[in-house]
């Protein structure tokens, strides 16, 4: 199953850097000029697409040959990177409704508790106290506004 | 002080902490935030020297070379003494670095007035494609990654006719991407994903790090290491000044001359030979000095930090390249002397300072990934103040996590985001130049002996490998194959 997956990824990957060549071209061609001006907007971003379409082939043959290194870590995505991912989205969605001290301090307890980084109200301790370092250093040595 | 801390722990970067620092000292003079970013910069590549001796983790990519002899010297009980050696080599090769930069800046930089935008643009080409060649496993994965920086880049008003190029009628895309906000996503928030995602959330084993001995080396043994120190420090400074290469390559090559070129080394290298410490030490700090070089000279970035580092003078409305040293010698000569007082600095917290910072290199990372992600968005917001920004940032981390786990480098992009709109400009006013004529555009390069130079070094780095025993030996068998077919 894993060597389904490998093989899948050997074809779908070249796919899609043609597909992202075959659409930055299109935009190219779209742009002022292109075809008549050689100094137009959408040449290098050409250039750029035919570069991708070489680049496409050249992945495709080395996964389809064995020459390709293996993947680091397996290529296998993690549960638990892909949950901090989501959690990183969610906060930067709240970030408008709650403002930084409000989104941070929930940002940073619910991942200390869900990472069972320690205990959950030494979790919530350590959050508040980072927010209130980090609002204090940022706003008054850095003088940078915060979110 | 604070870059030892961030080279040293692994999971953080040098290129991380100094976007950041961009953003962060935006209310700041120039000089005063290029200081700190320098200094972050000198102790965070030295620093991550600590964990590869102690724990044979790398805190940053330049100090992997190091912990092929150093862990095994710790393991041995000389952790002390490897530190102290590492210390005073960084030192050693920060200082023949900044050397060449005060010597070769001010020359290069009167030369590079002569450049024409030609010239510039095959420079850049050429920084892409090394940076693609030499730093990454597949070079096709690498060129990926740095076209889609470049198309990244792209995105916004066209300079030249102002028209919007891939801002699909978005308001918010006509300013385009702030590379910063791509930089922090794809060097901080995504290796934050990728550090936790092997951490996952179970206990994490305790690592055991060795006691920390005498640390002060004695001038005799300084000394004794002098000449390979001379010779990587040249190394150093020669990967650092091409464009898109940094100390990683710079200590990696340097290890392999030092094994290749010392005949009695005090232990066989991969078992803790001294000289396996020396030389990527030396190499990756003076590989520092090289990459300011191209920065300062000519604008373009020797490595991802020194790109940061144009971006933070941007942000302060200075544009670097050699008008700036024209115009502005000053700030050359205060960068060099920042750069020389951070090695001074290294030197002495570093020899001051190793057993506090063994204890930072052990630090819990399911608290210390979740306070990286809280500090990049600090960070990415204060470069305009834009929340959208924050997202692209969040947005690039996802990215960034998923390039990595299929082996696409994340340094090509990033440099593809700041050369590529370079590239680009240089490109059509080259060809504005010429009045459009694409024939003469080709002939000036083989005609004009600045872009002669630049076009044979450019086609040099798309020529794969030479066969083993290089061209005399490929000869050699096709005359024996001759001969047998022959026979």
């Amino acid at each position: 199953m894993y060597g389904d997956r490998r093989r899948l990824s050997a074809h779908l990957q070249p796919a899609g850097i043609v597909a992202l060549a075959g659409f930055v071209f299109f935009k190219a061609s779209r742009m002022s000029n292109f075809g008549h001006d050689p100094g137009s907007p959408g040449v290098f971003p050409a250039l750029v697409a035919l570069v991708l379409l070489l680049c496409a082939l050249l992945i495709w043959r080395e996964s389809t040959a064995g020459t390709a290194a293996p993947a680091s870590d397996g290529g296998a995505v993690r549960s638990t990177a892909l949950i901090a991912a989501l959690m990183a989205v969610l906060y930067g969605v709240v970030l408008r409704k709650l403002g930084f001290v409000g989104a941070s301090f929930l940002y940073l307890a619910v991942s200390f508790m869900w990472l069972r980084a320690t205990a959950w109200w030494k979790s919530v301790l350590l959050a508040g106290a980072a927010v209130a370092v980090t609002f204090v250093v940022f706003r008054q040595v850095f003088l940078v506004l915060l979110p | 002080m604070s870059g030892i801390v961030v080279g040293a722990v692994p999971g953080l970067s040098v290129t991380m902490a100094t976007a950041l620092l961009v953003s962060m000292t935006y209310a700041w003079d120039t000089k005063p935030a290029l200081a700190m970013m320098l200094g972050v910069y000198a102790g965070g590549v030295y620093g991550g020297s600590r964990s590869a001796i102690l724990i044979n983790i790398p805190g940053t990519p330049a100090a992997v070379a190091t912990g092929f002899d150093g862990y095994p010297l710790a393991q041995q009980g000389e952790s002390g003494m490897v530190i102290g050696v590492a210390t005073v080599q960084s030192f050693i090769g920060g200082i023949l670095g900044l050397t060449a930069l005060v010597v070769a800046g001010p020359l290069i930089s009167e030369f590079a007035l002569k450049f024409a935008p030609r010239d510039y643009f095959l420079l850049v080409a050429m920084g892409l494609s090394l940076v693609s060649r030499l730093g990454a496993k597949s070079m096709p994965r690498a060129l990926v990654a740095a076209s889609g920086g470049v198309l990244v880049g792209l995105v916004g008003m066209d300079p030249v006719t102002g028209e919007g190029r891939f801002t699909f009628g978005l308001p918010l895309l006509i300013g385009g991407v702030h590379f910063i906000a791509v930089l922090i996503g794809l060097f901080g928030l995504s290796e934050v994903f990728y550090q936790l995602g092997r951490i996952g959330r179970g206990t994490a084993p305790q690592i055991q790090i060795p006691e920390v001995g005498r640390i002060l080396p004695s001038w005799a043994s300084v000394l004794r290491f002098l000449p390979l120190s001379l010779r990587t420090s040249v190394i150093g400074v020669m990967v650092g000044a091409l464009p898109g290469t940094g100390g990683e390559i710079a200590a990696l090559l340097a290890y392999d001359h030092a094994k290749r070129t010392v005949r009695k080394p005090t232990r066989p290298f991969g078992q803790g030979a001294i000289e396996g410490v020396v030389a990527p030490e030396t190499a990756n700090n003076a590989a520092i000095g090289g990459a300011l070089i191209p920065m300062l000279t000519l604008g373009i970035p020797g490595d991802a930090v020194t790109a940061v580092l144009i971006g933070a003078l941007f942000i302060h409305g200075l544009r670097p390249g050699p008008l700036l040293m024209v115009e502005m010698p000053d700030l050359f000569w205060f960068i060099a002397g920042s750069y020389a007082m951070a090695n001074v600095f290294l030197l002495i917290f570093g020899l001051m300072a190793v057993r506090p910072f063994v204890k930072l290199v052990n630090v819990n990372k399911k608290i210390l990934m979740p306070m990286i992600a809280l500090i990049s968005v600090v960070g990415t917001y204060a470069i305009q103040n834009n929340i959208y920004d924050v997202f692209w940032m969040i947005g690039f981390g996802v990215l960034g996590y998923f390039m990595k786990l299929g082996d696409y480098p994340v340094g090509p992009m990033v440099l593809g985001v700041i050369l590529g709109p370079l590239a680009d400009i240089n490109f059509r006013r080259a060809i504005i130049s010429v009045r459009g004529n694409v024939p003469a555009f080709l002939g000036e390069l083989f005609t004009n002996p600045i872009s002669l130079i630049l076009t044979i070094m450019l086609l040099a780095a798309f020529i794969p490998k030479l066969p083993e025993g290089g061209i005399l030996g490929w000869l050699r068998r096709l005359l024996r194959l001759g001969k047998r077919e022959g026979a």
